[in-house]
């Protein structure tokens, strides 16, 4: 097994963090002041969806759209409208991944339409957990707030966070999982999760943008108004990445009070990730 | 009141002294009327299940009586009785699935595993509870299921689910959870026994103390049982400091493989 590297956020440099400060980064209209919970924080429950929903391409998010029809019109010259980039930094709206790393998000971009191998297709295709911050892109979720913790439920695609709020250390570095070990904290009436412990796996878009098993990612909720709140996370993993990227996106109401989520069972008799591989590698499928 | 003020001190993650207040209010209250007044409760003087609970039992390998078999414990069963009322027709079938079980049971797929056997499975599971609904996040595969105590009423349709439909309302101290619109997919336990899709489960939440809950299962299908029949036992709540929910996303897919 790898080393999973165990940091908190003191190892971000400082004046990196100032920029993620939401006191620079956000509103500078008027603050708002949510309602609290019983337990005293500010309330963040109900259901969520990202003004530009989807993970599509983290760096040309189509708002809908349907990334392979659009690959395909892009070959025939059609130019479409683009959404500016989620990652805010770099400047460039670039993950600013390691030569290695570049190149095998090529490859995985240059799949994603005709994939060739089980490995070409995107984890999400595969009902595997979205891992944080996909997690809340993809689709509707759901806010949950109980006595010492923020739970995220996921409205497509099975799956939870449970986030405690207490100041409890980081799972030992053996403990990889799917959706991280989060640890939480209120910073005014700003959510602070702090996560590692992640395993890497999933992909952070349909075209194979990625992290790693070292990654640590640091998530800033922020409610800007009744409806809105702006999320914003930094991501960093010296052995994937050149420097720290932070992506930014603004989330919206979803669904009124008193809405409830369907079952999505997803992995209960999934065949679309087979059906995506071409003939010739049929033989090379994975069982399911 | 010094014995309510100790009962006050012992309750743990109950948030706010503003609500410890409330909530010694509500104690107070259920001692004038003769209830137990040792339970931890929320701020609304509910039985507060928060937390994280894990049964001890055989029942995800065999909910009845069995003897041990390779890699199955031998465990007294769950079962009131020990006996469950199959019609003839559906007796042979459990026998069959029995036979099959390696590969027949909807677990060795990785699918979602049906109420109440994914209480029972070998996994804990986290009880997120507010006044409307209590939230059951599962370490198996991430499941989870909305317990709502709203007053809310199952769909008007049909619904063919994995986990049902969970409409919960206090007896009491104890939660009472019916449990309708299931599918026919899943199974008791990895011995075969099963259900229809016309299952209707009764569930029982009932705090014995601060950390056992006394949990009852009834479990009616008149397709499948001659009549209504129950399980029983004990959820015994995560004392281990910092306990928390991993991951146990279940195989079904050879992802170690493709995804190292």
């Amino acid at each position: 097994m790898k080393n999973i590297i165990h940091d908190g956020p003191a190892i971000l440099p400082v004046a990196f963090l100032l920029l993620c400060h939401p006191a620079v980064a956000q509103n500078p209209t008027k603050p708002w002041s949510p309602a609290v919970t019983a337990d005293g924080q500010p309330d963040l429950q109900g259901f969520w969806t990202a003004e530009v929903a989807g993970t599509y391409d983290l760096t040309d998010p189509r708002g809908g759209e349907i990334v392979v029809e659009e690959i395909a019109q892009a070959s025939k010259g059609i130019v479409r409208k683009h959404n500016p980039s989620r990652i805010v930094d770099p400047p460039d709206g670039k993950i600013p991944y390691l030569p290695w790393a570049e190149a095998k998000h090529r490859d995985l971009a240059m799949h994603a339409e005709n994939p060739t191998k089980p490995e070409h297709i995107d984890t999400q295709n595969r009902c595997l957990p979205d891992g944080p911050l996909r997690d809340l892109l993809h689709g509707a979720f759901r806010i949950v707030q109980a006595p010492g913790y923020v739970v995220f439920l996921g409205e497509e695609n099975y799956g939870f966070r449970s986030v405690p709020l207490d100041s409890r250390p980081h799972l030992g570095k053996d403990i990889a999982l799917w959706m991280g070990d989060p640890r939480g904290h209120w910073e005014g009436n700003t959510l602070v999760i702090d996560v590692t412990n992640l395993n890497g796996k999933p992909w952070l878009d349909m075209i194979g943008n990625f992290y790693g098993q070292s990654s640590h990612f640091l998530e800033r909720l922020t409610p800007v108004g009744p409806d809105t709140f702006d999320y914003e996370v930094t991501v960093e993993d010296p052995s994937v990445y050149t420097r720290p990227w932070k992506l930014k996106a603004r989330f919206k109401r979803a669904h009124p009070d008193g809405y409830e989520f369907l079952e999505d069972a997803c992995h209960e008799g999934e065949q679309s990730a087979d059906k995506m591989l071409l003939p010739a590698d049929v033989a090379n499928k994975p069982k399911n | 009141m010094p014995a309510l003020n100790s009962l006050l001190a012992s309750r743990k993650g109950v948030g706010t002294n503003g609500s410890k207040l409330v909530a010694g209010f509500y104690l107070l209250a259920q001692v004038v009327a003769g209830q137990s007044p040792a339970l931890p409760r929320t701020a609304d003087g509910k039985p507060d299940l928060s937390g994280f609970w894990q049964t001890l039992n055989t029942a995800a390998w065999d909910i009845q009586d069995h003897r041990d078999q390779k890699d199955v414990p031998a465990g007294q069963g769950v079962v009131v009785g020990n006996e469950i009322p199959y019609q003839p027709w559906a007796l042979a079938k459990k026998k069959e699935n029995f036979e099959k079980r390696a590969t027949a049971d909807p677990e060795a797929k990785c699918f979602l595993p049906g109420v109440p056997r994914i209480t029972y499975m070998p996994f804990p599971f986290q009880i997120v509870q507010t006044s409307k609904e209590l939230t059951v996040l599962y370490e198996y595969a991430h499941a989870f299921r909305a317990i709502h105590v709203d007053g809310t009423k199952h769909p008007a349709d049909h619904m063919d689910w994995w986990l049902g439909d969970s409409r919960g309302h206090w007896e009491g101290d104890t939660l009472v959870v019916d449990l309708a619109d299931f599918n026919d997919r899943t199974w008791f336990d990895r011995a075969g026994n099963f259900h229809s899709d016309a299952l209707h489960v009764v569930e029982r939440y009932a705090l014995l103390d601060a950390d056992h809950i006394e949990y009852a299962a009834t479990i009616e299908d008149p397709k499948v049982f001659t009549r209504p029949w129950k399980m029983n036992m004990v959820l015994y709540r995560h004392r281990e400091k910092n306990f928390q929910i991993l991951e146990y996303e279940c195989y079904g897919f050879e992802h170690e493989k493709y995804y190292p």
